[in-house]
């Protein structure tokens, strides 16, 4: 009998308040916004901490998008989401990017629009300082060529290994680039970044390589598609201040700019680096071990075969995170 | 609720004192289909050939072996040849049935092998395919050898392979007896690899109290057994249900009621996306017969809460996303052909041999309102009925209604209301004014279907699909044993629904819309000679026509069939 009114109670329960399936209503219902986009501040100091809150209700749930448009950079971000309501849990900013360049301290355009639906809302803000990421920096190129660092450029034509303020930056307003045709060589210059350009012999960096990922933020220029990134991480292994070239570790990553052309982020593990012998996968020369913390000198060498002519590569915001890739 | 257990019901040696050692049984059939298709076209099909034959012999031959009393041994194999196959080409052979069953110690039953097997509408029960209540005669003769190819035939039982186990115990006061019977068997085999074992295991204990007393209590699981593959994914589906049967007299009106009530749970453990389903059911009844006339009236009330799933008793006959072997494309764009009442009555292939979890797909236009049988889930309600058979039993008419409605919406807050007016006839007029030496029977059924719902708001299309079915069936017996038997059906239908679109799990993820419009009937007539109770030969020739006014893909067409049909049990 105890089933029997259990069974009964749980099969003849009242549920009006809920229901199978998605809303009939969010499919065949009329749009329309019942509160108003608006923006909790219009004055955003990110790198205070502060976060842009939207809010806005509508009368039915809908895909809707959040497009935030850098007036002077041309950064985007985009926020979407399923629901009627916008609210600090599905569309807040945190001054990231969505698509490259990195947003400044710049007034921007918010626009609100929908799937299915034709009405857009907008509104204006204000980026008082732009989002502070955390992490080593290696470099931003927004002063001046670091005196700790070191380079090489082939003599060929074209050449250009210098800081530019054209307004193409992928953060800040400069960046640097690297280009030039050198027909016997595949090398056209590098940088070396040595861990004692700030203040050590090795970075300060986390020993556990699942931890530590490198970020840089890289362009492919329009019609060049020969480009080659070449980023060499060369440990001490032994912890005796130098490094020993063919007994120490140098991991490596090689990136073939042929893709899209502007700006993107790469991100890497610094445990997912490997051991490269001309572009190949090799035998560790060193112990083998990704050991960021004995990490000695970081080198960029910016490559292309040399029947292939000119070649250009921009490179901006060189960055150590931890615990994640760099959300720019 | 009646319980029973059928171990073999397809064995006549059974009634018999003192079974033979050895003794041979199944059936034999040939069936002959010449088909004529009529395209209501504009332009000429120049592609789909308008005739079609198919036809076929087969004979089940079983052996049954008995080489001890309580020792049984059954095989059966199946010897089919399409026509056109010379040689042996086209003949294939099958093993339908392997079984032992015994006594053990006069105490303890057992059935190791196939066994067919039924509980109560709730935990185990193969529920009767679409319009097969209300097709006469002439149809049921097709759906007949359809529903043996596939192990419907015995009651309302699921074809399984595995093992059975009853066994009683008497009691001299308070209770008479109590019966349990245990069963359990493979319905899908471990592929080692990302298949598991799964099994559907029942308890059930019956307990008669005396003969207006019964109570009951079944357990019924479908289970991936853990262990038997790679796939950390188990499902297991448990359902408890009580049962009562209690009968009363008071002078000359006899009172039964029927009751049963139970639980389920559904769970996908290891998936973290699947939902866990749990729910209940309940469904009471009373009979109310007036002895001096005959008649009984019926009420009952049930409800089977939307999370309830039991497989035993969910699981279709028929499978609505298969395709009809004969003319499966039509037109000249070769469009793919839905199935019809005529695929439905007499297509073998359609059909589902093995329990599924989850709910099957259904088509609204055949049944809206009981697609899994009394278990479908999310109904509740009321339903009324009333029965008179005349005295003399040559004429029975009943009539019921039922009035449902969901217990959660769909999408909506707004439930489907499901009323369903059924009625019908049986009059066996020979048994009236031909002293029961001629055949002749007469047999009436129709069904109204109607779902509604409201819209919520304006711009949400409003449910209303209503559907008729009507069967009308004749045999009369022109000379000894050579029978006149006409039929016809019809099934027509029209209004607006949403279909569920669902996950793998059966949550609904979407709505389909679903507008139809449109009817298909058939009409048939032949003649049958009937050689004795288990054998027959008919030659049939009927007409099937089907309208869509809402279909821009598929034209009208008609399929005109004539059949001979040789069916024969031993």
């Amino acid at each position: 009998m105890m089933l029997s009114a259990f069974a009964l109670l749980s099969a003849c329960q009242k549920e009006t308040d809920i229901f199978d399936g998605p809303s009939l209503n969010d499919i065949y219902g009329e749009f329309s916004l019942l509160q108003p986009l608006e923006v909790t501040d219009d004055a955003i100091d990110f790198a205070a901490g502060e976060l842009a809150v939207f809010t806005a209700s509508f009368s039915k749930n809908v895909n809707w998008t959040i497009r935030i448009t850098g007036n002077e950079s041309g950064a985007v971000k985009e926020i979407s989401g399923f629901s009627n309501i916008l609210s600090a849990d599905n569309a807040t900013w945190n001054g990231s990017t969505t698509s490259l360049p990195m947003f400044r301290a710049e007034d921007c355009s918010v626009e609100l629009f929908f799937e299915n639906e034709e009405e857009t809302y907008s509104l204006s803000l204000s980026v008082v300082s732009p989002k502070v990421n955390t992490g080593l920096l290696l470099e931003d190129f927004e002063g001046a060529w670091n005196p700790g660092w070191g380079s090489f450029v082939q003599s060929g034509a074209d050449m250009s290994f210098v800081i530019k303020d054209d307004g193409q930056a992928a953060q800040g307003s400069q960046y640097y680039d690297m280009g030039g045709e050198v027909g016997w060589d595949y090398l056209i210059g590098l940088i070396d970044i040595p861990g004692s350009a700030y203040g050590a012999p090795t970075f300060d960096l986390s020993a556990n390589p699942d931890n530590v990922f490198f970020n840089v933020l890289l362009a492919k220029q329009p019609g060049l598609n020969n480009a080659i990134v070449l980023f060499q991480f060369r440990e001490d292994d032994n912890g005796d201040g130098v490094y020993t070239e063919g007994e120490e570790d140098m991991f490596s990553l090689e990136l073939l700019l042929n893709g899209e052309n502007g700006w993107q982020l790469v991100s890497k593990k610094y445990a997912d680096l490997v051991t490269l012998v001309n572009g190949a996968p090799a035998a560790a020369i060193g112990n083998g071990i990704n050991e960021p913390d004995k990490l000695f000198q970081v080198s960029i060498l910016m490559l292309a075969n040399p029947a292939t002519g000119y070649s250009q590569a921009l490179m901006d915001y060189l960055i150590f995170t931890e615990n994640a890739p760099l959300e720019p | 609720m009646i319980i029973s257990v059928l171990f073999i019901a397809f064995e006549p040696a059974m009634a018999q004192n003192t079974p033979p050692k050895f003794s041979v049984n199944g059936a034999a059939r040939s069936i002959f289909f010449l088909d004529d298709l009529q395209q209501d076209l504009a332009e000429p099909d120049t592609i789909t050939g308008p005739k079609q034959n198919s036809a076929h012999a087969m004979v089940d031959v079983g052996i049954n072996v008995r080489p001890a009393d309580n020792l049984e041994v059954q095989g059966m194999v199946r010897i089919r040849n399409d026509f056109g196959g010379f040689w042996g080409a086209g003949v294939t052979f099958d093993v339908r049935q392997l079984y032992v069953k015994g006594v053990v110690k006069d105490i303890v039953r057992y059935q190791l092998g196939d066994i067919n097997y039924q509980l109560t509408p709730y935990t185990f029960y193969n529920n009767d395919q679409e319009l097969y209540a209300t097709a006469p005669v002439l149809f049921s003769h097709l759906s007949d050898a359809v529903n043996y190819d596939n192990f419907y035939n015995i009651g309302n039982s699921w074809r399984q392979q595995g093992a059975a186990v009853d066994f009683g115990l008497n009691f001299k006061s308070i209770v008479e007896s109590v019966d349990f019977n245990l069963f359990t068997s493979r319905v899908l085999p471990s592929n080692a690899s990302t298949v598991s074992d799964r099994l559907f295991s029942t308890f059930n204990m019956q307990v008669v109290q005396s003969k207006n007393v019964t109570l009951g209590f079944n357990y019924a699981n479908l289970y991936d057994l853990a262990g038997t593959s790679r796939n950390d994914i188990l499902l297991n589906n448990p359902v408890i249900t009580g049962t009562a049967n209690v009968n009363y007299n008071i002078g000359s009106i006899t009172l039964r009621g029927e009751l049963e009530t139970g639980t389920s749970s559904t769970t996908y453990i290891e998936a973290t996306d699947a939902p866990e389903w749990s729910d209940g059911f309940f469904d009471g009844r009373i009979h109310v017969t007036y002895d001096p006339v005959n008649v009984t009236l019926t009420a009952g009330f049930k409800s089977v809460g939307p999370e309830f799933r039991s497989p035993g008793a969910q699981t279709k006959r028929i499978n609505f996303g298969a395709l009809p072997a004969a003319f499966d494309r039509i037109t000249n764009d070769q469009v793919l052909r839905p199935l019809t009442m005529l695929d439905i009555v007499r297509e073998t292939s359609l059909f589902n041999l093995q329990l599924q979890n989850g709910l099957m797909a259904y088509d609204p236009r055949y049944d809206n309102i009981t697609p899994y049988g009394a278990a479908t889930p999310n109904r509740q309600g009321f339903h009324v009925g009333l029965g008179y058979v005349i005295p003399g039993d040559w004429m029975e008419l009943g009539a019921t209604m039922h009035a449902l409605t969901e217990v959660r919406g769909q999408g909506t807050t707004n439930l489907r209301s499901f009323n369903r007016i059924e009625a019908e006839a049986v009059i066996h007029a020979g048994e009236k004014f031909f002293a029961n030496e001629r055949l002749l029977d007469i047999s009436f059924n129709s069904r109204s279907d109607a779902t509604s719902r409201a819209a919520e708001i304006d711009g949400i299309p409003v449910v209303d699909l209503s559907t008729q079915v009507l069967g009308v069936g004749i045999e009369a017996e022109i000379i000894s044993q050579l029978d006149i038997v006409v039929g016809f059906q019809s099934h027509t239908y029209s209004g607006f629904e949403f279909s569920n679109v669902t996950d793998n799990f059966g949550q609904i993820i979407n709505f389909r819309e679903l507008e139809v419009d449109g009817s298909q009937q058939m009409l048939g007539a032949g003649l049958r000679f009937r050689f004795s109770d288990k054998a027959y030969l008919t030659g049939q020739w009927s007409s099937f026509s089907t309208v869509d006014t809402l279909n821009e893909i598929l034209p009208d067409y008609d399929i005109n069939t004539i059949s001979m049909i040789f069916s024969m049990y031993f």
